[in-house]
């Protein structure tokens, strides 16, 4: 086990928006987190990345792990090269790039880049990282349908070694191409785990509806 | 569509047109550009040694502010509770008129470069720190918890994050200093300097050199445009990634060439009523030959710019000063602690110009411009007394020349016939002169004194001063052309135009000058009773 969710409670200005939350992370399992916006998703990640704090309950971290916003989080000011760079940089390391599939952006700027673009580089920097947990927040919204499919194949893939991941998304087809494990999160931080075997579409579909009412 | 330089082109085409034109209807207020090209070139070495101390001014101002800014936003930054608190202190300072301030600085930091650059850096941290603080705060939440995810330091954060995120917001606030500091050096040199374009400005207006005045107004824009351009180029040069050098080394270089203020070493300093003028020439002449240092007090005379002389004396940033015996008395009577220690000229010369030739009676339903509300007050006594009754009163400040020139009173009060009269003569304008002794006031009232505070160390070398006063008048009269040379030298700002009036100016000048220090007891008595008979000093 990567990562253990124990219990944990989140209130936003008298909202409750996770309620004694608990969660498994196994390795070489890709769990995906599905539910309206506004619901607690972005924030489970951030207290997961240690950026926010659970008011209650626990986090044990076993693994590393490596953190994936929704936003633009490349400096406009480095190159696509020393963007991806910029983890390794800040603790004194490097590592070679010409085996990755963008490189024919490496030497551009970020707004030289399609928003699309710009969330591939990100995301390869996140893979480089090569830490056990990867926590992604809707990584893909910008990229088009058919890079979208290579990319989550990649991640599949990459999560095969053993690696867990938790990916938020809101994208239906995304979630079922890709997800070992289900999450659906509903509004006042009641949850559905759709567990060991992806679902039917069809109930999956069912349970979602309720919960978007 | 126009180019955007063709347009800018043909605005400063229209620009220069509508200037021409306007300057045909009055030459001598506004002159045209062809005069004013004229006069740059006349005095280019005048202009060029006075813009260089601006320049140098300016470029020094925008280093110690940046130099107090940046820490300062630094601890603002890291600690929110003072920061927000110094912030709203600076929202109270910016609606501050800073301008306002100069006058103040030189009494507490003397006359000098002191008094220039205080004010100018006070004026320049606003826009510097604020910039500099928000833009410390404008770096995405998101960019930042990526590095914390990525356990980089504080430090880190700060370099790779914080620090380029704020600088758009630093460089607006540093380009509205760089179009702010040419204001702001300017308000100095009005108050403080004796040096500077600012003070030609002033200069050159008293001197009715109005070209010169519209040259130094124009090298002035100039500076400031190219300060405003430069924060331009630095802001696109460091956000696009371009070579600095250059820039930076001009500032450096300018940084560097800052003349080092030179501070005399004179223990005396003697302030003088008004703009330079031949009424002075004794005290130039006098100071120049050593005189006074032979006699044991080295003086250096300096020039008032926009400053009250008897203020200054009496705040102590200077020994004495050259004023008019009723304004001493005044001044006593508000509770200064002055002494007159010595006499330039102790007939009454202040008077009246009234345009053209004319009368007395003349003066009823005109209108009359004086210098001070102050003046004023003597002037509404005597008319009383003489029942005249004016049908208004102009406060001119110091203009009163071109008031009087370009119509918009008809007769100035506070005036000299060997200054004013003269100079308007010389332009060809007719006037006649009215000494108010003609409107009952004292024929003898000691027009300009020397004056100190009472118990000053040159209070107590009264003595040697006037022996030495008194020396430098007799000499200056029986060497007239030695001594307007020695004046010449000493001002070079009145080199040009001016040389001619002020010639005949010191040749009517030098009767007036008088023959003793002695201080006539009878005389000082009777301004003394007609000052208080006229409500302007109270019976003490």
């Amino acid at each position: 086990m990567n990562l253990d969710i124990d219990s944990i409670s989140f209130q936003y200005e008298g909202r409750i928006l996770l309620n004694r939350f608990s969660l498994q992370l196994s390795p070489k399992t890709v769990t995906v987190i599905l539910g309206p916006s506004g619901v607690g998703k972005s924030t489970l990640l951030r207290i997961l990345a240690g950026l926010e704090t659970a008011h209650a309950g626990d986090v044990r971290r076993s693994g590393s792990i490596a953190y994936l916003p929704q936003d633009d989080v490349l400096l406009p000011w480095k190159t696509v090269r020393e963007n991806i760079l910029l983890p390794l940089t800040l603790q004194k390391k490097s590592a070679s790039l010409e085996t990755l599939h963008i490189t024919p952006l490496l030497d551009l700027y970020p707004n030289q880049l399609s928003g699309g673009q710009r969330q591939m580089v990100a995301f390869e920097r996140f893979l480089l990282e090569d830490k056990e947990v990867l926590l992604l927040d809707e990584p893909f919204s910008n990229v088009d349908a058919y890079i979208r499919i290579q990319l989550l194949n990649r991640l599949k893939t990459y999560v095969e070694s053993g690696k867990s991941a938790l990916l938020v998304t809101h994208d239906f087809q995304d979630a079922l191409r890709v997800a070992d494990r289900i999450v659906l999160l509903s509004p006042g931080g009641s949850t559905q785990l759709f567990d060991e075997v992806v679902p039917k579409a069809s109930d999956l579909e069912n349970a979602m509806s309720s919960c978007y009412i | 569509m126009i180019r955007k330089s063709t347009l800018f082109t043909l605005l400063a085409l229209l620009f220069l047109l509508c200037w021409y034109a306007l300057s045909s209807k009055n030459r001598f207020i506004l002159p045209n550009p062809v005069d004013v090209v004229q006069a740059a070139s006349n005095h280019w070495l005048l202009i060029s040694k006075h813009a260089f101390v601006t320049f140098s001014e300016m470029a020094l101002s925008i280093v110690l502010s940046l130099s107090m800014a940046i820490p300062l936003a630094l601890i603002m930054y890291s600690l929110p509770n003072i920061g927000g608190f110094i912030q709203g202190l600076f929202l109270l300072l910016k609606a501050f008129p800073s301008f306002a301030l100069s006058p103040l600085i030189v009494f507490w930091v003397g006359f000098g470069k002191a008094a220039i650059l205080i004010p100018a850096t006070i004026m320049l941290l606003f826009p510097l720190t604020i910039g500099l603080y928000r833009g410390l705060h404008a770096a995405p939440q998101s960019m930042v918890d990526m590095f914390r995810c990525w356990r980089a330091s504080k430090f880190q954060i700060f370099t790779y994050v914080q620090i380029p995120y704020a600088l758009p917001q630093f460089f607006s606030g540093l380009r509205i200093a760089l179009g702010l500091v040419g204001t702001a050096v300017l308000a100095g040199e009005w108050v403080g300097s004796e040096e500077g374009l600012g003070y030609l400005l002033l200069e050159a207006k008293e001197g009715l050199n109005i070209p010169l005045a519209y040259a130094s107004l124009v090298v002035l824009f100039c500076f400031s445009l190219l300060f405003y351009l430069v924060g331009i180029c630095i802001e696109k040069g460091i956000l696009h990634r371009l070579k600095l050098g250059s820039i930076a080394q001009i500032l450096i270089a300018s940084f560097l060439l800052v003349s080092c203020s030179q501070q005399s070493d004179k223990p005396y300093t003697l302030m003088l009523d008004w703009t330079p003028c031949p009424n002075h020439i004794p005290l130039i002449y006098g100071e120049s030959q050593g005189y006074f240092e032979e006699r044991g007090i080295p003086l250096q005379i300096r020039t008032p710019g926009s400053h009250d002389p008897l203020i200054a004396v009496s705040s102590g940033q200077i020994s004495a000063c050259v004023s008019h015996l009723q304004r001493v008395f005044r001044a006593i009577d508000q509770g200064a602690d002055l002494v007159v220690i010595g006499v330039l000229v102790d007939s009454t010369l202040n008077g009246l110009l009234i345009q053209g030739e004319k009368t007395v009676s003349d003066l009823n339903g005109s209108r009359i411009g004086v210098v001070s509300k102050s003046a004023s007050k003597t002037c509404q006594a005597l008319f009383a007394r003489a029942g005249i009754i004016p049908s208004s009163w102009v406060t001119l400040r110091s203009d009163s020349l071109t008031a009087l020139i370009s119509n918009q009173v008809d007769a100035v009060w506070g005036v000299y016939p060997n200054i004013e009269q003269v100079q308007l003569a010389s332009l060809g304008h007719k006037t006649t002169y009215m000494s108010v002794s003609e409107f009952g006031y004292p024929k003898k009232s000691y027009e300009l004194v020397i004056v100190a505070q009472r118990g000053s160390a040159l209070h107590k070398q009264a003595e040697a001063f006037q022996k030495a006063l008194q020396a430098s008048i007799n000499e200056s009269v029986a060497h007239p052309q030695e001594a307007f040379e020695v004046y010449l030298n000493r001002f070079e700002e009145k080199r040009g135009n001016t040389v001619d009036w002020e010639r005949v100016s010191w040749d009517k000048t030098r009767p007036l000058l008088t023959h003793t220090q002695e201080i006539d007891p009878e005389a000082y008595n009777a301004l003394h009773l007609w000052l208080q008979d006229a409500g302007i000093i109270s019976r003490k």
